[in-house]
């Protein structure tokens, strides 16, 4: 069974649950990394994917099983089979895009849509850079970490109605800030 | 979503909400790819870019190498029966932990499956390559012959220690597959082996920076022996 789920037990799965909840990711990196090269192997040679495409797939699946995980949505069962589905669906969706005919069956996993292009993401960056740091740590956690209002406000201890309105500010404070280095 | 209309503020509130857990999570997200690439190069040498892959170099290298090389070869006659160069070594190596299997389920609807092929398909994976050769060679003078069977052919010669009749399969192999058909990078790599094997160096080196520029599925381990020959 620890062999279908990269060596973790159960026990050991909930810890690195847990972990990447807190914000904790070494366990992750050092259990999945390991097993990088392994995925990168089965889509080059079941899809003849290239080195780059291999990599960058299963560098996308990295981040979509991360962000599964700390979601609560991946159980324990066969983390090996779900991951290396997770880069083939990856894989599979941009050659689809490319135009390449696939007869190949997928399992649909609604992965994420990539929306945000290199070129926005360099603008956002130096947009962030401006930010206050209040404003990227509301924004962080409430978009990335997935916290939410009525918890930051608990944390912050004000009321979860000005945690919204400050969200708000912050959020038009970004867009401007955005303008102005585009 | 449009970045235009975030710009210039024609997203409704519910719109912008969305827009921008989009912007931040492809900011963090990245952050977190671009920490992890560091991680993979360092402690695990997986890169995406291989042209970048750094190559270990240090001063005098070349000296150092040609010393080295003048220094084993005046050692050979001692230790003959010891001595192994590196490139035969990773040769051996791949050749005995990355075993090719031919695949009895391809094409098993097809009548060409006799019971020739199953007997050289079945010793073949039991390692049986004196068997396996004798049965493929009995499949290359049928009406019924495959173009892999060439390369199985040549790979149970390879493992047999038939070297020189391992290359010349092999090369048939490589004239019939041609490039971007099925087994035709299992069978570049192979030869490249089997030239290695053979003592064939200069033919080994063409056919490894072949793979090598080709970026497929053996160009890690072809880098690898090319950087001991």
């Amino acid at each position: 069974m620890e062999e279908k789920n990269f060596g973790l037990s159960e026990n050991a799965f909930h810890t690195l649950v847990a972990a990447l909840k807190k914000g904790e990711e070494t366990l992750y990196e050092k259990v999945f990394l390991a097993h990088f090269k392994d995925c990168m192997q089965y889509l080059r040679r079941s899809f003849k994917a290239s080195h780059e495409d291999a990599y960058d797939a299963t560098m996308d699946a990295m981040v979509v099983f991360c962000n599964r995980l700390k979601a609560g949505k991946i159980q324990y069962g066969n983390l090996r089979f779900l991951f290396t589905q997770i880069a083939r669906q990856i894989y599979i969706r941009w050659i689809k895009k490319e135009q390449l005919k696939t007869s190949i069956e997928q399992p649909d996993f609604s992965l994420p849509t990539a929306t945000v292009d290199k070129e926005t993401l360099q603008l956002l960056n130096k947009a962030w850079a401006l930010l206050g740091e209040k404003c990227s740590q509301l924004l962080k956690d409430f978009y990335y970490g997935g916290v939410t209002l009525q918890e930051i406000s608990i944390h912050n201890e004000k009321t979860p109605a000005a945690i919204r309105k400050q969200k708000q500010r912050c959020v038009e404070q970004l867009r401007t800030l955005f303008l102005k280095i585009s | 979503m449009d970045i235009d209309k975030y710009k210039q503020g024609k997203l409704t509130e519910e719109e912008l909400d969305i827009f921008t857990g989009e912007l931040v999570r492809a900011k963090f997200n990245q952050s977190q790819k671009d920490k992890w690439a560091k991680k993979l190069a360092i402690e695990h040498q997986i890169q995406r870019d291989l042209s970048t892959a750094k190559v270990v170099s240090f001063p005098y290298r070349k000296w150092t190498i040609a010393a080295t090389a003048l220094l084993l070869l005046a050692l050979i006659p001692l230790f003959r029966n010891y001595f192994q160069p590196a490139y035969l070594k990773l040769a051996d190596n791949y050749l005995e932990n990355e075993l090719f299997l031919p695949d009895l389920q391809r094409g098993a609807s097809e009548e060409t499956i006799s019971d020739l092929r199953k007997t050289a398909i079945q010793t073949y994976t039991n390692q049986d390559y004196q068997a396996a050769s004798s049965a493929y060679e009995a499949i290359l003078n049928s009406n019924f012959v495959k173009n892999e069977d060439y390369l199985f052919a040549g790979l149970s010669c390879l493992y047999d220690g038939n070297k020189t009749e391992a290359v010349k399969k092999l090369e048939i192999a490589q004239a019939k597959i041609k490039s971007g058909q099925a087994f035709s990078e299992e069978t570049n790599w192979f030869l490249s082996l089997a030239y290695l094997k053979n003592g064939d160096l200069e033919k080994a080196r063409q056919k490894l920076n072949n793979i090598v520029n080709k970026k497929g599925f053996y160009s890690d381990q072809a880098q690898k022996i090319l950087s001991t020959l």
